[in-house]
């Protein structure tokens, strides 16, 4: 080792305490410096210099009380983030508390009670004057309360919402008993839009035992009443004509 | 808060001094030490889950109060410092080993030092932290910290040695690259 790699290396040697440089590295400085007086003088000099800077460095007077200080700061700033964050807490558990009880009262509140009375009254109303009773039906549907011909009331079943391929459709049903027979034939009225279903291919059809009546009103090109019918004709559902008195 | 308030407090008697003297090196103030300290416990406070191993919150309490200290002082650059690209990595004299550094002398040529040389150097001097130890503190590999730190000495001792051409001299520092 030369006099410039050792200055090289003693820049970067600790002598106050274990050496930043490699094992090889200080067993080589070490031996050029007890054999170098000039390098010797330079490692005294180092040494020397870090000793009093290290010294100098290290005298700061700390001031009085400080410590005591920031200690009762941060434990006043702890303390009162403790009870902020507890606040918060207690704050976002009572509001929970108070919308799970509010959910559960208005849940409570949105169910109906079963009013039997009601549910006799309308059934009532449609036995008594079925004819007006749908009417009214059709008519709180923006439907027309009649259709091409005149179903006679005097066989009504029941009216209801059905859906069908996908649409809810009103259904009127009549019932009438076949003659000679316990059994029944029935027909439904469904009343649909072309809102809700395209109309070109809207046809009459039949099968062994139903038959599909289409009805139109050119008037009312928007609407198709659709029968299904298990008689013949939809003939025995018509109102009958009043024959001449004589 | 039992545990936690325990754990600031042991921290703050365990390293109180330390990081004051730290702070004080860094700022050259005693107001601004004790502000910057008082932060740093501020902040070690609130991340004190992050300490993993107790046996690391002193380097991890420095790191904290220099993080603080460069968030402080990035916008004021209220520190005009030199550039040490004059200095040479070598030593070209020492001072006067038999003569003590005036503290107050010492401090005002840490001031003159961009906080990028000035902190290896308290480091290294007043901690006694290893390279590897100041690598860490700085995010900086350790190559460019023992670049740092001789470049820093060099400029210490010719700032410091009373014989040197480059002592307090305004001219020379204007010259420096302030």
């Amino acid at each position: 080792m030369d006099c410039n790699l050792a200055r090289q290396l003693l820049v970067f040697h600790r002598t106050s305490g274990p050496s930043e440089l490699s094992r090889d590295d200080v067993t080589a400085l070490n031996a050029h410096v007890a054999s170098c007086p000039t390098c010797t003088l330079q490692l005294q000099q180092q040494a020397a210099f870090d000793a009093s800077i290290t010294k100098a460095m290290k005298s700061v007077l700390v001031p009085a009380g400080a410590k005591n200080r920031v200690l009762t700061a941060t434990i006043t700033k702890q303390t009162t983030q403790f009870r902020r964050k507890l606040l918060t807490v207690a704050s976002l558990a009572a509001c929970l508390i108070l919308a799970v009880g509010f959910a559960t009262g208005f849940f409570h509140n949105l169910r109906p009670a079963f009013d039997t009375h009601q549910l006799a009254w309308t059934n009532e109303r449609f036995l008594e004057t079925p004819e007006r009773s749908v009417q009214e039906w059709l008519a709180s549907q923006d439907l027309p309360t009649t259709a091409p011909i005149e179903f006679d009331y005097f066989n009504y079943m029941e009216h209801s919402k059905q859906t069908e391929q996908g649409r809810d459709v009103p259904v009127v049903t009549f019932v009438i008993r076949q003659p000679n027979s316990p059994r029944y034939d029935f027909a439904k009225m469904y009343v649909i839009t072309d809102g809700q279903f395209n109309f070109k291919k809207l046809k009459d059809d039949q099968t062994s035992l139903c038959t599909v009546t289409v009805l139109r009103d050119p008037r009312r090109p928007g609407i198709a009443w659709v029968v299904l019918h298990t008689t013949q004709t939809i003939d025995p559902f018509r109102k009958p004509i009043p024959k001449p008195v004589a | 808060m039992g545990s936690a308030g325990t754990g600031v407090r042991e921290l703050i008697e365990a390293h109180y001094d330390s990081l004051y003297r730290y702070a004080y090196r860094l700022t050259g103030s005693s107001a601004d030490a004790e502000d910057l300290t008082q932060d740093t416990f501020s902040k070690a406070m609130l991340r004190l889950s992050q300490l993993r191993e107790p046996d690391k919150a002193k380097g991890w309490l420095f790191r904290i109060l220099r993080n603080a200290y460069l968030h402080k002082v990035r916008d004021q650059k209220r520190h005009r410092t030199v550039s040490l690209e004059s200095v040479g990595d070598l030593p070209e004299s020492a001072p006067d080993p038999a003569t003590d550094i005036d503290p107050g002398k010492l401090q005002d040529v840490l001031n003159e030092l961009d906080e990028t040389f000035r902190t290896p150097l308290i480091l290294f001097y007043f901690e006694d932290f290893s390279y590897r130890d100041i690598a860490d503190q700085m995010d900086l590999p350790i190559g460019t910290v023992m670049s740092r730190l001789a470049r820093a000495k060099s400029y210490l001792r010719n700032r410091l040695d009373p014989n040197s051409d480059r002592k307090t001299d305004g001219s020379r520092r204007a010259c420096d690259g302030l």
